[in-house]
C-alpha cells in the first residue's frame, strides 16, 4: 500500500501568524517575526522573535514535532519576561487547527541580555505538533 | 515472578551507558554554531541516578547566542534530541 504525498506546514509561519493575531487581540503593541533585530535600540517597540530550531521527531504522514523558540526583546527585562510568559501561555493553550495539532512547553522563561544591542531578552521554547497536509 | 536486579540496572545506567551518552553529547557539541563569536563549546560528564553529560557554550554571550539563534536547540535537534526542562 502506497503512502500519500504529504507535507508539513512551515512552523515559523504558523506560529508567527498565530502570535500576531493572539497578541493583537490582547492589545499587545509588539512586532512579531522571524528576524533578529540587529539594529535594535532602547526605543524600539517590543519584538517577538520566532525561530524554528529543528524537527527532532517526525511520524510521516501524521505529525511532526518542531522545536520552536520564542525570544522577546525589550528595554525592560520585566516586560520581556512577561511577554515571553504570555507567548508561552498563548501557544500552550492553542486550541488546535488544520495545521497545528497541539503545543507543549519545552523550556520556561529564560532571561538574558544581548551584548550586541543591550536589549533584554527572554525566551521560551515549545514543541509544536504540526499536522501533515496531503497533497492532491 | 520477576525480580529486578537493581544493582545491575544501576551498573547499566551509570557505567555501560557512559560512553554512548558522552558520544551523543560530543556530536551535539560539534553541531553547535556560534557564528562570529569565538566561543568554546564544552562537554562535561556528570552522574545523577544515571550517566549524563552537559553541553555548554563557554562564553559570556552563550545565553544570548542561544536566545537569538537557538544554537544549542538546533544542534540537539540535528541528532533527534529535544531540549526540555527537567
Amino acid at each position: 500500500m502506497s503512502k500519500p504525498l504529504a507535507v508539513t506546514p512551515d512552523a515559523e509561519r504558523v506560529v508567527v501568524d498565530y502570535l500576531t493575531a493572539a497578541l493583537a487581540a490582547r492589545a499587545q503593541d509588539v512586532t512579531v517575526g522571524v528576524n533578529v533585530p540587529s539594529a535594535w535600540t532602547q526605543g524600539t517597540k517590543a519584538h517577538v522573535q520566532v525561530g524554528h530550531d529543528g524537527t527532532p521527531v517526525t511520524q510521516y504522514p501524521i505529525l511532526a514535532s518542531a522545536s520552536v523558540r520564542v525570544t522577546c526583546w525589550h528595554a525592560s527585562t520585566t516586560t520581556a519576561k512577561a511577554l515571553a510568559a504570555l507567548c508561552e501561555g498563548l501557544l500552550c493553550s492553542h486550541p488546535g487547527s488544520a495545521q497545528i495539532g497541539s503545543v507543549r512547553s519545552l523550556t520556561g522563561v529564560l532571561p538574558t541580555r544581548d551584548p550586541d544591542t543591550g536589549a533584554q531578552l527572554a525566551s521560551v521554547s515549545v514543541r509544536v505538533n504540526l499536522r501533515y497536509a496531503v497533497l492532491a | 515472578m520477576i525480580r529486578l536486579d537493581s544493582g545491575a540496572i544501576e551498573q547499566i545506567l551509570k557505567v555501560d551507558m557512559r560512553a554512548p551518552i558522552t558520544a551523543i553529547a560530543q556530536e551535539v557539541a560539534s553541531n553547535v554554531s556560534t557564528g562570529s563569536v569565538d566561543a568554546r563549546v564544552t562537554v562535561k560528564e556528570y552522574t545523577t541516578d544515571r550517566a549524563a553529560a552537559a553541553v555548554t557554550i563557554a562564553h559570556p554571550a552563550g545565553l544570548a547566542i542561544q536566545a537569538k539563534h537557538g544554537a544549542l536547540t538546533k544542534a540537539a535537534a540535528a541528532v533527534g534530541l529535544e531540549v526540555r526542562a527537567k
